[in-house]
């Protein structure tokens, strides 16, 4: 157990509300395409997800790190053992290895974000790496919870949520800059 | 491959294949009609067969009879003349058994959109509550209406290297002017599994980077 000084509460309750309310999976996609999701990706993988602890900056047991520049190259063929999912949700923020096999999924062979909410509510989710040089990448290349489009307030609250639970975060550059 | 014995046979398959899903509506509703009443038909018989060499525990080749009882055999000497309704009808019929068929084999490809069975998530994903068992009825055609039809669109950066579903002011000041593809054209270009790719990470990359001097 561990509790957060009031100083710290108010911080984190801060930055929640920066980062926005919780939404259902795929809630707030365009027209009538559909919200609900294929059979297994709401099963909860329970034992393969890591809680992150308040302020330890902590790794997952046997985490899968990457080199920096793979990363933020986008160099999938290195990178995509080492792709995690994370989502933030009222109860944290939750990690889980990407190519962890989901079984029960019909048609692809890894867990999604709904794997590690039960297809509950979530505020926001994306991809992450851990890197070789201890900094976490991060983006939010989630079509079930949050997604790129969202504003750039929200994006450094999401970066700010990560940095309070002691990583050091950069946030993967998603496009090439505009010239 | 399926083929048919006769011409005029082949011909009742070919029309049925190249009906619209308007059309077989129609003859759908003219099943109805004609229910209870005598039906003359065209066709005597014809057998389809098929070879599925990718698939030797079925063995190389299949051949599926089918014969359609006839009160007015069809005359040798006449030709064949335009197809009547309860020709087709009887013909879709004993088509769409036949196609179940093979579908249950993965013998044939009904488009080149969904491949198999296993492949309708990939329409369900935007539409909903479109079963596997749809899966005969997912023709190239069919999924374009689907498409067509729908009341959403994708956005294409300028350099149209990214494909998205949602947008916003930030997103455009970070990448650029965003505009709006139909889901169709977006089906057309880049396919399903880029469309369910960016559905399913909020974009997609779709083209490469060019270098101009």
């Amino acid at each position: 157990m561990f509790s957060l000084t009031e100083e710290k509460a108010d911080k984190l309750r801060e930055i929640i509300e920066r980062i926005g309310p919780n939404k259902k999976p795929y809630e707030g996609v365009p027209g009538s395409i559909t919200t609900s999701v294929e059979p297994g990706e709401d099963i909860v993988f329970g034992e393969f997800i890591f809680h992150v602890e308040f302020d330890t900056g902590e790794l997952p047991l046997g985490a899968v790190t990457a080199e920096p520049q793979d990363i933020l190259d986008k160099n999938t063929k290195k990178i995509e053992n080492a792709t995690y999912l994370w989502v933030i949700d009222d109860n944290g923020l939750h990690i889980i290895l990407e190519q962890t096999p989901n079984p029960f999924r019909s048609h692809k062979l890894y867990v999604c974000h709904t794997n590690i909410t039960g297809c509950e509510p979530a505020r926001q989710g994306g991809e992450l790496w851990f890197g070789t040089d201890g900094i976490v990448y991060i983006n939010n290349k989630s079509g079930r919870y949050g997604g790129r489009h969202i504003p750039k307030p929200q994006r450094q609250a999401i970066r700010d949520y990560f940095e309070f639970f002691g990583y050091q975060v950069v946030q993967v550059p998603d496009f090439p800059p505009l010239k | 491959m399926v083929t048919t014995e006769t011409g005029l046979k082949r011909e009742i398959l070919r029309e049925l294949d190249s009906l619209s899903m308007e059309e077989l509506q129609h003859i759908k509703a003219e099943i109805g009609r004609l229910k209870g009443r005598r039906i003359s038909f065209n066709v005597q018989s014809y057998q389809i067969e098929l070879t599925k060499p990718s698939s030797p525990e079925i063995g190389m080749g299949v051949t599926f009879s089918l014969s359609a009882e006839s009160e007015t055999p069809a005359d040798p000497e006449k030709p064949a003349g335009p197809l009547d309704i309860s020709s087709l009808v009887k013909a879709m019929f004993e088509l769409e058994r036949l196609k179940e068929q093979l579908v249950d084999f993965g013998a044939i490809n009904i488009g080149s959109y969904i491949k198999a069975k296993g492949e309708v998530w990939k329409i369900r994903a935007f539409f909903g509550d479109i079963t596997d068992d749809y899966y005969p009825k997912l023709s190239n055609e069919f999924v374009e209406l689907l498409f067509a039809n729908a009341d959403f669109c994708f956005y294409l950066d300028k350099t149209e290297r990214y494909l998205f579903l949602q947008i916003s002011n930030d997103l455009e000041e970070e990448i650029g002017k965003l505009t709006p593809i139909t889901a169709l054209d977006a089906l057309k270009r880049f396919g399903l599994d880029v469309l369910n790719e960016v559905k399913e990470k909020s974009y997609a990359k779709v083209g490469q980077y060019v270098f101009i001097d």
